[in-house]
């Protein structure tokens, strides 16, 4: 198509546009208009909401507010309520002064000169108006407003009172004059001078009031009739001199009241008298009235304004809907005439174009349309014409290619359903196989996780290949990741090498190995137990589960996941520290027991031999008494066994045999007991502490034994302080938690416990000595000066007290030992020790049974007790010595052996001879028991232990704690 | 200082000029002043040992280069004093003086100060005291300041009372000055002419009610100075706060009055304040409230006289 002939002929496009064009200039002319009234209008509105109404209101506003001021004022002047006041502030704050800003702000009012001036004299007659009124409020209220009373109350009264006094004196001296009739007179003359004057005096405060005037004549009257008694008075000659000088006196003072009054009535009546109503009415209200005034025209004026204002915006509305109806109908004038113009000269040609469309849509049209214009049209019909002729040859060819292209698509079809499904059998094969792998994978995972084992592959040249497991916590590999990292790299080198010896021999006999080893680790030293297992196959790639393992990060990065295919094997590596420890604890435990029965053996017979020996040696020594070579080598070896005595007692002691007096101790009351001796022991270089808890449980102890036992920690302590330094003792109630106490049995059973902790700062314990610090005879000190019995005897005491010990100690940071003693609940008897009353030890014939299986001792006590003075009767089994106490009467004391063949010991004698007779004292001894300790709670009665061997000395000191012992307290 | 104060008492006579008054050459006038002065303070020291009153110790109180009109303000206070002190004594009151008009000059003071004497001698006379000194004739005291003289002889007088001054009566004083500043405050339409009062403080002294007046009087004399004005001198501190008593701290505010007197008659402002009268019983905290006013009204003086503006009469002013 060529441009220059289309662009001449192209009327319709041309015509088209200009219709268009002319109906938009109609309507933009219609819009502008209706602009520019809508402006005019707006305009207007404007002015009125935001001048003339506000203008209007403000004025009025104004009113209220200046009324408001007044009527508050008024309420203070008559009322005197400071609440008028804060209303007067409030009317001038936020009604007046925001009014006239609001005035000030109309910049239209003020753009006429009048309105200017008259704003600006508003203003300066309301700051006027203000002024006057705060002169009012402040001074209507002060006494110094009313000119005339505050003379009267300031130098009126006191002149009136002197006055007053002067005639009193007067009325008092005429009436010390007894006398005549003619001085009744004068005494008259003088009350009613009295008189006259306080009614002066009443008249004149009277004319200060509303309506004084009144009272004026009143006061002028009673001034008059006091002159003339005055004179009267004066000339009587019954005067006394002292009168006449009082009425002299009197005369004067007279005169500067009468001056003084006078004053005070010219105030009062001066139209002053009240200066702040004559300012009210002088000044503030014609001040205010001209206000008002101004701001009713103000308002007049603006509501004119308003008015007007209305009425012009009111005309200019209807002007501009008349002529916007006006011109909407011209442009639909308008609009109609173009459009049917154009309709007709576009739709003819147009109209038999669409039929020949329909027809060659039908198939029907065989022959060219005639051109009938020469415009757009005619140039439509004629290409209509072309597109005709091209269809009808195209139709034709599509026929024959169609046949065609159908044979081929049925082929292609055919071979496609074969491949297809061959695809599908291969696809549900390879569902299967991915569904299994997965499966296996899961549980490896799932096992992996659940192990609490180190599980990893190492392979023959000692590489960390894969960790299938990463234990519970990962203390013993840490947190670097060692995959894909030599033994050596990771351990120390004889480590590596023991570790890589143990994978070479699984490699070679294929058999696992099994292997126990200590490892330094992050959290300390740990035992671990490993179990090397050859892999069956050369391991080369990581298998996929350790890829989507969520430990990845310890595998490190990807690129270290390449590897050659090597032998290795499967290490699992199991943290067995707790179980060595409890192995270790067990073999001690078990040693200190195997070590306790064998001392306790020992010491049990060594004990009743000494105890005959100690028996004889005392009857020998009694009657050695004249020959002294002899007799003092008797008491050599008297001495001799006592010492044996002691260190049998100490091994019971450690094995739990020593016979044990339990009774509840309050340690607290124990330890500051001690306090002394325990000075005296330590010496002077070392301080004492203690840190006593004042709410201290009471634990279940022998306390002689225990007092024996802190005596033997506090000795431990001194020498290990030979320098000097602080001992400190502190006790607490404390509870063993279930988990503290569980791991193994020779630890303490959870629950409450009493501590008493012994802390010094010595030299403290090497490892070594602290394992064996327990055992019996283990010392570090020099011969002679320890006997390594000290903590034993310790230790014996509190695990037979169902207690725990624990020490803590390092070389050169000092030592604690902590004793745990059972807690008990209940608050004790107390148990007070009367001492045998100046060592007397002798008996008083008291009846005493005597029960011992041992015929030597038997022997033996009963000699010491006929010695003692007291009648002893004996029995060789408990049995016996049940039937003893039936027929005899007056038996006072059991003294019986705990340990007896038979049923029943000493303990269950003791406690069924108080069943039946209750008041019956028991003494037990022995020097063995198999009782942990006798809870003298189980027996009711006053019950003592003494230790075997004993001496007669002793057995008559029991005696008689004993039998002194009150009734009542048992 | 003496030649200060004549300098001072010149340039206010070239103020008053306009008031044709016969006037004493100034040196003479000043001489009798300082006589009068000598003179009037040894009768009141003959009547105070007659009376048995305290003597007043001297005191300083940092005011200096005082105006005539500042004299002519202490000697009214003094005359004031006599006038009560008659009354007290003899019961009666003498008439008082006139006021004078326009300028006020060392005359004035003089005249103020001779009539107050002749009360003190009446009463003198009155109470039968023989030795009163007869000459006026000026002896040696051109040294003293005579201001100071003046104000010790307002202290010493002040014991002799019955009813000494009161913080009552410098409420007046401090209410007469917010009248002056309303008045002068009225010259421009923008003003607030009597601020709000601030929320009572209690627990002030005497002190506190001249520190915030001496705050004012500068205030003064910075409004004094912006205008070209002569003006009395003040300085503070080396002022002992705590031996103040409640007639030092009235002088002060007889002082602020009568520099607001004088702005008032040489702006020519015709309407007087309203005449201050007594208020009842006030504490200094109450007068150091009502002080608060009247430093917000000096405030506003001081911002409204802008440099470059001067205080010309403004339209507004009725
Ligand atoms: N408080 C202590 N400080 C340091 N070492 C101590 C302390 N108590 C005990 N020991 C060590 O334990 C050992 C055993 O103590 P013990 O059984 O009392 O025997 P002994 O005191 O007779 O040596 C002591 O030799 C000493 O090495
Ligand atoms: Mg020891």
């Amino acid at each position: 198509m060529t441009a220059s002939p289309v662009k001449n002929s192209r009327p319709l496009r041309r015509q088209l546009l200009l219709s268009h064009l002319s109906v938009a200039l109609v309507g933009l002319i219609m819009l502008g208009i209706a602009l520019i009234a809508t402006y005019d209008l707006r305009a207007k509105v404007i002015g009125l909401a935001s001048e003339s109404g506000p203008m209007a209101q403000a004025s009025f506003q104004l009113l209220t507010g200046i009324r408001h001021s007044l009527a508050s004022l008024r309420g203070w002047i008559t009322l005197g309520d400071p609440r008028f006041l804060d209303g007067w502030r409030e009317a001038w704050q936020e009604e007046i002064q925001p009014a006239l800003d609001r005035l000030k702000n109309c910049p239209r009012f003020h753009a006429q000169d009048c309105a200017a001036r008259s704003s600006r004299e508003l203003q300066a007659l309301l700051a006027d108006l203000r002024e006057s009124q705060w002169w009012v409020q402040d001074i209507v209220r002060t006494p110094g407003n009313e000119p005339a009373r505050l003379l009267y109350n300031r130098d009126v009264e006191p002149s009136a009172a002197n006055l007053h006094a002067l005639l009193a004196a007067l009325f008092q001296s005429e009436k010390e004059q007894q006398g005549d009739p003619e001085r009744k007179a004068l005494l008259a003359q003088t009350a009613e001078l009295q008189d006259a004057v306080s009614t002066a005096r009443l008249s004149l405060r009277e004319t200060l009031g509303t309506g004084g005037s009144d009272h004026e004549h009143g006061f002028r009257e009673s001034l008059e009739f006091v002159r003339s008694r005055l004179g009267t008075l004066a000339e009587s000659p019954l005067l006394a001199d002292e009168q006449r000088s009082l009425l002299l006196l009197f005369q004067d003072e007279l005169e500067v009241f009468v001056t003084l009054a006078r004053e005070v009535i010219q105030l009062r009546q001066s139209d002053g008298w009240n200066i702040a109503l004559r300012t009210m009415v002088q000044e503030t209200d014609p001040l205010a009235d001209r206000a008002m005034a101004l701001a009713v025209a103000t308002a007049t004026q603006a509501q004119t304004r308003l008015e007007q204002e209305i009425l012009a915006a009111q005309t200019a509305t209807a002007i501009t809907a008349w002529s916007l109806l006006l011109m909407i109908a011209l442009m639909l004038v308008a609009a109609c005439f173009l459009s049917r113009l154009q309709a007709k000269a576009i739709a003819l040609p147009i109209t038999s174009l669409a039929e020949a469309t329909q027809q060659l849509a039908a198939g029907r049209l065989r022959a060219d349309i005639p051109v009938s214009a020469d415009n757009e049209i005619g140039e439509l019909t004629r290409s209509f014409n072309t597109l005709r002729a091209a269809m009808e040859e195209a139709q034709e060819k599509s026929r024959e290619t169609n046949i065609l292209l159908e044979k081929r698509v049925r082929e292609r079809t055919m071979q496609l359903e074969a491949i297809n499904r061959s695809l599908s059998r291969e696809i549900v094969e390879r569902n299967q196989t991915d569904h299994a792998l997965r499966e296996s994978e899961a549980r490896l995972r799932a096992m992996a996780r659940a192990i609490p084992d180190l599980v990893f592959v190492v392979d023959e040249e000692g590489c960390y290949r894969e960790i299938l497991a990463a234990g519970q916590d990962r203390t013993a590999v840490g947190n670097t990741p060692i995959r894909g990292k030599l033994l050596s790299e990771i351990h120390a080198p004889d480590m590596a090498r023991f570790f890589l010896d143990i994978i070479h021999r699984a490699l070679q006999t294929r058999q696992i190995q099994v292997a126990e080893y200590e490892l330094v680790t992050a959290s300390g030293r740990r035992w671990f137990e490993s179990r090397s297992a050859p892999l069956d196959i050369r391991f080369a790639e990581p298998s996929p589960i350790t890829t989507l393992h969520p430990q990845g990060d310890l595998f490190g990065p990807p690129e270290l996941r390449r590897f050659t295919a090597k032998s290795a094997a499967i290490v699992v590596a199991r943290d067995i520290t707790q179980r060595k420890h409890a192995e270790t604890r067990l073999r001690q435990a078990q040693k200190m027991q195997a070590i306790g029965q064998l001392t306790g053996g020992i010491a049990h017979d060594f004990n009743n031999l000494l105890a005959i020996i100690m028996g004889n040696l005392e009857l020998l020594n009694e009657q050695l008494t004249t020959q002294p070579e002899l007799y003092e080598m008797a008491q050599q070896a008297l001495r001799a066994t006592d010492r044996g005595a002691k260190l049998t007692q100490r091994l019971l002691a450690f094995s739990r045999r020593q016979p044990l007096l339990a009774q509840a101790t309050d340690l607290n009351k124990l330890i500051l007991g001690m306090l002394e001796l325990m000075r005296r022991t330590l010496g002077a270089n070392i301080r004492i502490e203690t840190a006593l808890t004042s709410d201290l449980d009471q634990t279940l102890v022998d306390p002689a034994q225990f007092e024996n036992a802190l005596l033997n920690l506090v000795i431990n302590a001194r020498d290990a302080m030979p320098q000097g330094g602080r001992l400190t003792l502190t006790t607490t109630n404390t509870l063993i938690e279930e988990k503290d106490g569980a791991a193994t049995p020779t630890e303490m059973p959870p629950g409450p416990y009493v501590m008493l902790a012994v802390t010094d700062t010595g030299v403290g314990m090497t490892s070594e000595s602290l394992e064996r610090a327990f055992e019996p005879f283990f010392t570090t000190k020099e011969t002679g000066k320890g006997s390594g019995l000290g903590l034993s005897m310790v230790y014996g005491l509190v695990k037979q007290s169902n207690g725990h010990i624990t020490i803590q100690s390092e070389p050169g940071r000092g030592t604690t030992i902590r004793l745990y003693l059972p807690r008990i609940a209940q608050s004790a008897r107390a148990v007070t020790e009367p001492r045998a009353a100046d060592g007397s030890i002798q008996g008083r014939d008291e009846t005493i049974l005597v029960v011992e299986d041992d015929a030597e001792v038997r022997r033996f006590a009963v000699s010491a007790l006929r010695g003692l003075g007291y009648k002893p009767l004996q029995a060789a089994d408990a049995a016996t010595a049940l039937r003893v106490l039936e027929t005899t009467p007056r038996i006072a004391l059991l003294f019986t052996d705990i340990v007896m063949p038979g049923e029943m010991d000493g303990v269950r004698l003791a406690t069924e001879a108080q069943r039946r007779y209750p008041g019956l004292r028991v003494l037990l001894t022995s020097g063995y028991t198999e009782h942990a300790s006798i809870d003298q709670a189980e027996l009711t009665a006053a019950i003592e232990i003494l230790t075997k061997p004993y001496r007669k000395a002793d057995l008559g000191r029991k005696l008689r704690i004993l039998l002194d012992r009150d009734e009542s307290q048992s | 200082m003496v030649f200060g104060l004549l300098v001072a008492g010149f340039i206010a006579l070239a103020h008053g000029a306009e008031t044709s008054r016969p006037l004493l050459p100034d040196a003479e006038t000043d001489a009798m002043l300082a006589a009068e002065i000598n003179a009037f303070s040894r009768d009141l020291e003959r009547l105070r040992r007659f009376m048995g009153a305290p003597r007043a110790n001297d005191l300083d109180i940092g005011i200096h280069d005082l105006m005539p009109r500042d004299l002519y303000f202490q000697t009214l206070t003094l005359w004031e004093q006599t006038d009560r002190l008659s009354f007290e004594i003899l019961r009666t009151r003498a008439k008082p003086l006139p006021t004078p008009t326009g300028a006020i000059g060392p005359q004035d003071a003089l005249r103020r100060l001779q009539d107050a004497h002749e009360h003190v001698r009446h009463i003198m006379r009155q109470l039968q005291i023989t030795d009163i000194g007869g000459s006026v004739e000026g002896d040696g005291m051109a040294t003293l300041d005579r201001f100071n003289a003046l104000l010790n002889l307002n202290r010493q007088l002040n014991l002799l009372l019955e009813r000494h001054i009161s913080p009552s009566d410098v409420y007046q004083q401090v209410t007469l000055a917010i009248g002056y500043s309303a008045r002068l405050l009225a010259r421009y339409p923008d003003a607030i002419r009597i601020p709000e009062e601030p929320p009572f403080e209690p627990d002030k002294l005497p002190r506190d009610v001249y520190v915030r007046l001496s705050e004012c009087l500068q205030g003064i004399v910075r409004i004094f100075d912006r205008l070209g004005l002569a003006v009395l001198k003040i300085d503070t501190r080396q002022i002992d706060l705590d031996r103040l008593q409640p007639g030092d701290v009235y002088l002060i505010a007889t002082l602020i009055v009568s520099q607001l007197n004088f702005l008032h008659t040489h702006l020519g402002i015709t309407q007087p304040p309203p005449q201050p009268i007594y208020p009842g019983l006030k504490f200094p905290a109450h007068t150091y409230q009502r002080a608060a006013i009247l430093q917000a009204q000096l405030n506003q003086l001081e911002r409204f006289l802008t440099p470059g503006q001067a205080m010309a009469p403004s339209p507004a002013s009725p």
